[in-house]
């Protein structure tokens, strides 16, 4: 049992949640929780397969309002960066991204896209000299990204189509 | 890994789905004899057996899945796997919403919220690994982590 410790109180993270008391409450109800045992609270280890920064480094877990042990209970999954997974105890975990749980019809991918995709709209600040798309290579093909948006822009095998596709991207809507 | 999620889906959806719906017709029925009360009695102490058989089974395939290495799988492999997790987890949530409209006097007696607690985690696990299969998804989720680095 590898105990952790996850630091809710980080500034970004706080600026991040805000005043909700319910989440706080949960949060800190985790926390104790994870300090016993790493592998609690449904967690899950994200593969992040292609990122080899990130591989394995970035960890799930499910959570509820504190007490609440219904069977209609909301909750929320949180995931956080551990730079070092095999460090001594407690590992330490840098919360980045809570959100509400999706319910059972959801469409997983898409729900968890658009959750980021508002969590970067919130968090990236994009200064002036920044190039307009980020593009990334995915085996073979590239994935360019609005750098204010989020949106995907284009995927393609092509660099002539991604080009000509960041060109006459426009924003249409911010973080949806 | 994609066969016990398998095996514990058709234990959900041909055994435990079926007597849950069962039982939750018969309590439901206004008829008030013994023969009722006894066959409510039956199907309840053999709910008992089965939702402890999908537990321990169910727990064990989550072990697996939280210690497994998947970024060595391909993407295939893991949505083969996410769909088959997703199959197991809609027929477990529309039993456990059967059994949850019985009376307490048979619920107390099944572990409902550990299989509750587990199947919240498969799904977690089944969002994981679709989100891993979604390129736009991987994308997304490498510039957040990146975020979290950035001081």
């Amino acid at each position: 049992m590898a105990r952790c410790t996850l630091d809710v109180a980080n500034a970004k993270f706080q600026a991040l949640i805000g005043d909700n008391a319910d989440l706080q409450a949960g949060l800190k109800e985790l926390q104790t929780k994870l300090a016993r045992d790493h592998k609690l609270s449904s967690f899950f280890s994200q593969p992040m397969k292609g990122h080899p920064d990130y591989q394995n480094k970035i960890w799930k877990w499910d959570f509820a309002p504190e007490g609440d042990r219904s069977s209609t209970r909301k909750g929320w999954r949180l995931f956080a960066y551990v730079e070092n997974p095999n460090s001594a105890e407690p590992i330490q975990a840098i919360p980045f991204l809570v959100y509400e749980k999706p319910g059972p019809t959801g469409n997983p991918p898409k729900y968890l896209a658009k959750i980021l995709r508002q969590f970067l709209v919130s968090t990236v600040k994009v200064g002036t000299k920044e190039a307009k798309c980020r593009r990334q290579l995915d085996g073979d093909k590239i994935i360019a990204l609005c750098n204010t948006c989020f949106e995907t822009v284009i995927i393609s095998t092509e660099l002539n189509e991604v080009e000509i596709a960041e060109d006459i991207h426009e924003c249409t809507s911010i973080g949806s | 890994m994609a066969l016990p999620i398998r095996e514990l889906e058709t234990l959900v959806r041909d055994e435990a789905k079926p007597k849950t719906v069962c039982i939750a017709e018969y309590s439901e029925s206004t008829a008030e004899n013994f023969r009722l009360v006894f066959k409510i009695l039956m199907v309840a102490i053999a709910l008992k057996l089965l939702f402890s058989r999908v537990a321990r089974k169910q727990a064990r395939v989550i072990d697996r899945l939280t210690k497994r290495d998947f970024s060595m799988w391909s993407y295939e492999a893991m949505s083969d796997l996410a769909l088959a997790i997703d199959k197991l987890v809609t027929d477990e949530r529309e039993t456990l919403a059967y059994a949850h409209r019985l009376g307490y006097e048979l619920r107390v007696f099944w572990p409902l919220r550990q299989l509750q607690e587990q199947v919240d985690h498969l799904d977690s696990i089944a969002e994981s690994l679709h989100a891993e299969t979604d390129m736009e998804c991987r994308a997304l989720m490498s510039i957040a982590a990146e975020q979290s680095v950035v001081v």
